[in-house]
Order: C-alpha cells, then structure tokens, then sequence
C-alpha cells in the first residue's frame, strides 16, 4: 500500500513539476509574443508556434509519469 | 484545390477616352487585383474631377450619419436606383437637403441646451440668494462697501476673526450640509483684509454673474426661471424626438449612399494606381486565369475593342497574390490560414488536410456523445444570435459533430461509459486503456508528421529540384525509419543487426546535413519531440474524461441525502459539465490547432502571400 502511495507521488511529481517548468517558460514567451501581436497582428502564427514550443516539457512528463506507473506496476 | 488559384499577370491598354468606361467595368467585374503603378518612365495617372466633389459628399454622409447615430449595414445592390436618385447630382442635391434641416435641429439643440445651461446657473444663484434672506439687488456696486458671496467652512470663526478687523460689516450665513453660505458686506478699506481672512476660512466664492443688476424679489425670479427652464427642456426633447425620426426616415438612404459614394470615389481614384502617357493609360494587375476570357470580351464590349488587354504566366518567384480555391465544404477552413499566414503561390494549400484532420483531433479530444450534441446546438444558436461569429462557428461545427462519433467510439455520454448497471458499447475505452490511446495517439503523429514531410518535399521539388528536395524532407522519413529499426532490432522483434539501423539513420543525418544544414542538424532531437506531442491527443481528453467523472461522482454522493441532496447533485452536475465543456472546448480548439501549426506546418509551410484582393470588392 505504502508502495502504491509512492508511485503515484513519483508521477504526480513527474507531470508536476516538468508542468511548472513549462509555465516558467511559457509565461515570459507568452507576454513578448503578446506584444509582439499588438504591434503587428500577423505576428500571430509565430507567436504562437513560439510560446507552445516549452509545452513539450508537460508531455515528457506526462510520459515519464506513464512509464513509472507501469514500470511499478509489472514489478 | 491543394493549391491557390491559378493567376495571369494582366496588362490593360487603352486611350484616355475610354479610361472612364475601362474603370467603370473594372470595378463591376470585381476580378482584377490592381497593382499600384510606380512612378517611372510613366507618370501615376490624376483622379478623375469628380473625385473632390465624392470625398466632400463621403464626408457629408459619414458627418450626417454620425451626428442622427446612424449605424449598421446595409447590403447595396443596385446603385443609385437603391437609394432612390438617379444620378450623383441628384444624390448631392438630396443630402444637400437633409444636411439643412439636420444642421437646423442640430443648431436648434445647442442654443436651447446652452440656454438651459445659463438658466439653471441662475436658478441655483437665486436658491443662494435665497436660503440668505437677501434679494439680488443687495449684491448691487457700492462706493464703500464691498461684498464677498461663496461658501466658507464655519461662519462662526470667521464672524470672530473678522470682529478682531473691523465691526463695521454685516456677515448673513446660512448652515449648509458641511459648510456655511455666507454674505459679506464690509466697508471697503478693509477689503483685502477681508479677503485674507475669508482664504483662511476657506473661502470659496460663488459667482453671480446671471443674477447681477436684477430687481425686485427672488420668488419673482425663481418662477420666471423654473417656466423658462421648463419651456428649453421641452424644445430639447422635441429637437431628440425630431432626430430620432430622421433617424429613422433616412436610415436606409444614408446607409446606402455611403456606400455608393465610397464605391464611386474608389472609381474616380482608380487612375492614382494607373500609369498614363498624354494620351493612353496602362494598368497592370492579377487576374484569375479562369476570369479572363470574360474580363477580355467585357472590356473590349464597352469600349467597342478600342481597348487591349495582355496576360502572361506569373514568372518564378514573383510576388503573387493569392486566392484560396477549396471545395465548398473545405471552404470554412480557409479561417485557419489567415490567421496564420497565406501560403505562398507556388505553395500547397494546407486547407483541405485541415478539413480533414482538425475535426479528427478535435473530436479524438472532446470526444463524448453529450459534449458533442451541446456543442453542436450552442453552435447553432450562437451563429443565429451573433452572425459574427459565423467565420469561426464554421470550423468547430464539423469539429462537434466530429466528437458526437469519436464519443460513440468511446461510449462517452457526459463522462458516463454506462447507465442503470449497463454499459454503453464502445471501442476503446479511453479511461482504461490509456495504453492503447497513447499509441494511438503517437501512431496518428507519425502519420501527420510525415504528411507533412511529403508535402515539404514536394513544395522543394518545385524550387530546389529532386535531389536537394529529398535531403531536405524524404531523408527525415529515412531517419524515422532507421530508428524504429534500432529499436526492432534491439528488442529482438526483428532478426536484424542494429549496425543495419545506425547505417541507415547514419545516412539519413548526412542527407539532412546536405538538404537543411546545420538548422537540420538542430532540429533532429524535435523530432522526438514532435512526434510525443501527439500524446495530447490522449492525455487532453485523459483529463477532461477524468474530470467528467469526477463531477459524475460527486454529484451521485450528495444525491444520497434527501431532497436538497438531489437538488445539490443537479446543481453539481451542471455547473462542473458547463464548467468542463468550456475548458474541453478551449482545449480542443487550441490544442488541434497547435499540433496543426507547430508540428505539421513547420514540416512544409511558408505562407506570407499578401491576398488577392480585386478592384470593386469589398473590403473584409
């Protein structure tokens, strides 16, 4: 039961932090490429593809948190 | 289709006489995209006359429009015939008119509003007057005596300060809210003294410039006001009611001569993009090559073939403008390239694989029976109630319906998989077997990811030739493959050397090296990245099912206890599925567009076509 309670701390924190991570970085691209549009409005495009690009982060951790519950979960 | 329409470049000649004729079917043709003519060799050609006098009357209807509060749109459609004159004289004439009687009433207002201003000024001095006991004519220029008349903090403290002066004064004050009104009449050698004294109270002086001079009683005086207040207030309510039906009257004709002048006056302006010689003119434009054999006979048709028009191909690399050409159900879909860039002319048209994928992702997100169907209907209404929203209510739409099927294959009803012990039928469960929908998912990737590799290849192809073209682009779905033969091969799955692999991956790097150089090189590690992306995919709908239930749960719990249970579970169910709609929606939305903009176009995409816009049409 205690080892079942840790795996999941182990993803939460997995997803967790690698989401922090992301907003660290996203919220600075995110507020240039805001003013960016607001001087130009085509710059929207790529100021977007620019402020998603940290998003990834979330997804590795995401898939991280998937292999430790499985990994813990066929041990 | 997978491309934007075909262009020909236009070159139309013809004699200044026919100039005017030669613009008139221009802009009823609505089919050439005028290019500005720089100033060379030939000069930029004059605005016909009558284009002061058009802006002058633009600029009468927009003054009119504005000061009766017209507003809105109105669709024109058969010229000056839809706004009931026959010609721009008569046209001229009629605002001309309307602009009198407007000005009239306007006029009218503003001596009634300002007299109305004064007269109310007068009353609140004579109320001052009044509450002091006094009567104006108190207030009247003495030879030695000077008076003072405002407002003060105490009046006691003044009266003593003042006693400490002089006691030749006579002070009348009046307790107010959180001040005191007073009077001063003080012999006039102490008035600067007064006056000190008075700042120190914290004097501050009321006016009476309207009441100056005025005899006999204050009542008098406050019945003559209160009539003639009342007299201006009904003038302007009259004048408010006489603009409202004007408002009313010319709504349409206003609406609409707006915008037959501005069409003229574009008319009239369109030799400002023309070059001209003394006696002919030369326009050059972009022409859709299905338009021109109708452009060439209509021209020729009103200026009796005094008129010549040349078409070539667009050369390699010319800046040309571009129209999307899509099938009509595709069409909606054109929304997602302006608001990410035009593709280029020579490039592919990413639309239709919009069409075809955005819905997928979106309902692949969203999907559930129940979110879908709201979805649906919102939609519908929103479109019926706000037609302004159309452009983008036209993408989502096929997205909802989208996610009522991908919801059946899911056997998904607001985050319920079954009801009353029974589960619905589905295909894959998305709660339990996250597994298979992370495959899925990354499986759907690979898939887009090389769509989009393909179309880069031949996007180069056109520019770059067939080798450089393949190191560019084909050399990524050679890595791709090299990886996944390591991968076999490792874990045995294939009876295959894992050398054979790294050589193959070896080979596919040097190509990316040789097509995209050292940017290539940086962007193999994306690859990863781009490919696990697709995992939202699952995980977004992970989470919003999730949520779903967790909603479902909560609300079964408080159920539980009673008749205000019940009605806490009701509540419960409704705000938290409003609650996750909303966010499903949002996420849905973005997150499909993004996997679209960051990850496919970048494989292919360009864009930075500025749009094909003709001479007559309107403006977005």
């Amino acid at each position: 039961m205690v080892e079942a309670g840790l795996v999941a701390i182990g993803a939460g924190l997995a997803i967790g932090l690698s989401a922090i991570g992301a907003g660290i970085a996203e919220q600075q691209i995110g507020a240039a490429a805001v003013g960016a549009m607001a001087e130009k409005d085509e710059t929207f495009g790529k100021g977007l593809i620019l402020t998603v690009i940290p998003e990834t982060l979330v997804i590795f951790g995401l898939v991280v948190a998937i292999l430790i519950m499985k990994l813990a979960g066929s041990a | 289709m997978f491309a934007p329409e075909r262009m020909m470049k236009v070159t139309v000649i013809g004699p200044q006489s026919v100039m005017d004729k030669a613009v008139k079917e221009l802009h009823r043709l609505k089919a050439v995209h005028i290019t500005d003519h720089q100033k060379g060799e030939l000069d930029i050609g004059s605005p016909f006359q009558r284009a002061d006098r058009l802006s002058e009357l633009l600029v009468t209807a927009k003054a009119i429009s504005s000061a009766i509060g017209i507003s809105g749109k109105k669709e024109l459609s058969n010229g000056f015939r839809a706004v009931g004159v026959k010609s721009l004289a008569e046209l001229g004439k009629a605002m001309e008119k309307l602009k009198i009687t407007v000005n009239g009433i306007l006029t009218g207002n503003k001596a009634a509003e300002d007299g109305l201003k004064k007269i109310s000024l007068k009353e609140y001095q004579l109320a001052c007057i009044q509450k002091l006991g006094l009567a104006p004519d108190a207030f009247s220029d003495y030879k030695s005596l000077s008076s003072f008349f405002g407002e003060v903090k105490d009046a006691k403290k003044l009266r003593e300060s003042l006693l400490a002066v002089t006691d030749k004064f006579e002070l009348f004050s009046a307790e107010e809210k959180d001040s005191y009104l007073v009077a001063l009449f003080i012999e006039s050698g102490k008035k600067s003294s007064a006056a000190d004294l008075l700042v120190s109270a914290g004097f501050s002086e009321i006016p009476l410039n309207e009441v100056k001079g005025m005899a006999g009683s204050v009542v008098v005086a406050l019945e003559a006001v209160a009539k003639r207040k009342e007299r201006l207030q009904k003038q302007i309510e009259a004048n408010s009611t006489a603009i409202a039906r004007l408002g009313a009257k010319w709504n349409d004709f206003l609406l609409l001569s707006e915008q037959l002048i501005a069409g003229e006056l574009e008319k009239a302006q369109a030799p400002l993009k023309f070059a001209v010689t003394k006696n002919a003119f030369v326009v050059h434009g972009w022409v859709p090559g299905s338009a021109l054999v109708n452009l060439e006979s209509n021209l020729g048709k009103v200026t009796s073939e005094r008129i010549f028009v040349e078409a070539e191909s667009p050369h390699h690399g010319e800046a040309v403008p571009v129209k999307l050409d899509n099938p009509k159900l595709a069409r909606p879909f054109e929304f997602f390239m302006s608001l990410y860039a035009l593709p280029k002319y020579d490039e592919i048209d990413p639309t239709l694989f919009m069409f075809i994928t955005f819905p997928l992702f979106f309902g692949l997100i969203l999907g559930d029976v129940g979110y879908g169907l709201v979805t649906f209907f919102l939609l519908l209404w929103l479109k019926e109630k706000m037609p302004g929203t159309a452009k983008l209510v036209n993408v989502v739409v096929p997205a909802a319906l989208s996610s009522i099927v991908f919801g059946f294959m899911f056997g998904e009803v607001f985050g319920f998989e079954g009801a009353f012990g029974v589960k619905f039928p589905h295909l894959i469960s998305r709660v339990v077997e996250i597994d298979k929908m992370l495959l899925i998912a990354v499986a759907i990737g690979l898939l887009h990811i090389n769509i989009g590799f393909a179309l880069g290849f031949l996007n180069e192809l056109r520019h770059k030739g067939l080798f450089k073209a393949f190191a560019a682009k084909l050399s990524w779905v050679i890595l791709q493959i090299g990886i996944a033969v390591i991968a076999l091969a490792a874990t045995g799955k294939i009876n295959a050397p894992v050398y054979f692999g790294a050589s193959i991956a070896a080979v596919a790097v040097v190509l990316i090296y040789i097509g995209e150089s050292m940017r290539g090189m940086i962007e193999i590690p994306g690859l990863l990245s781009n490919v696990l992306s697709y995992a939202r995919l699952m995980a977004v709908g992970l989470a919003s099912v999730e949520l779903a239930l967790v909603i479902n749960d909560m609300a079964k719990q408080v159920s539980h206890s009673g008749v205000a249970g019940m009605l806490a579970g009701v509540l419960i169910l409704f705000l938290g599925h409003t609650i996750n709609l909303a966010l499903g929606l949002l996420g849905g939305f973005l997150q499909s567009m993004r996997l679209h903009y960051v990850e496919f176009f970048t494989k292919f995409f360009e864009g930075g076509a500025f749009p094909f816009r003709p001479f007559g049409a309107k403006a977005d």
